[in-house]
């Protein structure tokens, strides 16, 4: 298991899990997200590292 | 995953493109986008004079940088509505200006609050309306002032694909004829007002998103607390759902759209009976001297906030 930090908070994953395997975890719909790891954005191919620091921005907006 | 033009890493893949791209091209490809939009849908040309409305979020400072880099004429406003929840407006003024002034772009201020001396929350209470319905006539009033004073030729927005598609989707579901007529990216010069376009309609929400990050564009996260769109957030999952299992989809809707809408402007009988009774000339408003076809000759916007001074209603740099 490796530990990442999504949008500041702690979560635990398997070692070799991609942000894909997370995006399906957290129940996202890959149109409506970016994924920021340590500063750059990423694709969802990215494998995910032990001590990654993860934003997910929404890019939905109201108006 | 590699970009498709130079084989360095990608940062995103667009699955509606079948491509994914590095920072460098990806950048080229979203400026690309826009300026096949303004050539496809004629919306100026390289000598106009364009004004951008700036809200602090993602779409219109986007928009900016993309078309100061495409090397257009641009100037910019901004409408300060007064939103004190969560410093919405006061946070929202200072990133559109702090941007502005990192593009050496001039940006005009109308804030509501320092010309009447109250906000859109305030006055909606005050008047028992919906901040939103307020908010959206005195947008659109204070855009043309913007235009005027800026002597723009044309005021370009920041409204985006999924804005298009979403609310092409839900007047298509309430079969909101007059709104079909009317949502092209392009609205023409018209009755003294200024030409209003569209330029990221070939772009998603992602893809500014992606670009506004890319860029390191400082763009203002979260929402106008009343944000009128919100009725439009479940049209826009929905699409978005649809995009998914079907990457291209909200391009294809919007885009056949924009070819079929003479279909929805041909008026019928009994709309030509009303035009040939209701036509009102469009005279100048009698306090501000903007068009109007009020029949007292007093227009919405001067209705409601009644400028003692006209003087008062302009922007500051
Ligand atoms: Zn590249
Ligand atoms: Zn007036």
């Amino acid at each position: 298991m490796i530990t990442v930090k999504i949008n500041g908070e702690e979560r635990q994953m398997p070692a070799k899990g991609t942000i894909r395997t997370l995006a399906v975890d957290l129940g996202l719909n890959p149109e409506t997200v970016l994924f920021v790891v340590n500063g750059m954005l990423q694709t969802e191919d990215y494998r995910l590292q032990d001590g990654d620091e993860v934003e997910v921005v929404s890019v939905v907006s109201g108006g | 995953m590699k970009c498709r033009i130079c084989g360095k890493p990608a940062v995103i893949k667009l699955r509606a493109h079948n491509i994914a791209l590095c920072p460098e091209h990806f950048v080229e490809f979203v400026q690309k986008q826009t300026a096949k939009a303004i050539k496809h849908y004629k919306m100026f040309e390289k000598e106009d004079h364009i004004a951008v409305a700036v809200s602090g979020g993602k779409d219109s400072l986007a928009l900016l940088d993309i078309l100061t880099e495409l090397g257009y004429k641009v100037s910019a406003f901004y409408i300060d509505l007064g939103i004190k929840h969560m410093d919405y407006s006061k946070t929202s003024k200072e990133k559109a200006q702090a941007f502005c002034e990192k593009k050496g772009v001039k940006c005009l201020v109308y804030s509501l609050p320092e010309m009447f001396g109250m906000g859109i929350d305030e006055a909606a209470r005050k008047s028992r309306r919906t901040p939103c319905s307020l908010c959206g006539m005195t947008k659109r009033y204070l855009m043309n002032v913007a235009a005027r004073d800026l002597e723009a030729d044309v005021i370009a927005t920041g409204h985006n694909l999924d804005d298009q598609a979403a609310a092409l989707f839900a007047n298509l579901m309430r079969w909101d004829v007059s709104y079909l007529a009317k949502g092209y990216p392009v609205l023409p010069a018209e009755h003294g007002f200024p030409k209003k376009v569209k330029p990221l309609v070939f772009l998603t929400e992602r893809e500014i998103a992606a670009y506004a990050i890319v860029r390191g564009i400082d763009y203002v996260r979260y929402e106008c607390p009343h944000s009128e769109g919100a009725r439009f957030l479940v049209y826009k999952e929905h699409l978005n759902a649809i995009e998914n299992m079907s990457p291209g989809t909200k391009r294809r809707f919007y885009q056949g759209y924009t070819e079929n809408i003479w279909r929805f402007q041909i008026e019928s009988p009994d709309q030509c009976e009303k035009k040939d009774e209701e036509e009102s000339p469009m005279k100048p408003c009698k306090i501000c001297g903007m068009p109007t076809a009020a029949e007292d000759g007093i227009c919405s916007f001067c209705r409601f906030w009644r400028p003692d001074e006209v003087k008062k209603i302009k922007g500051q740099e």
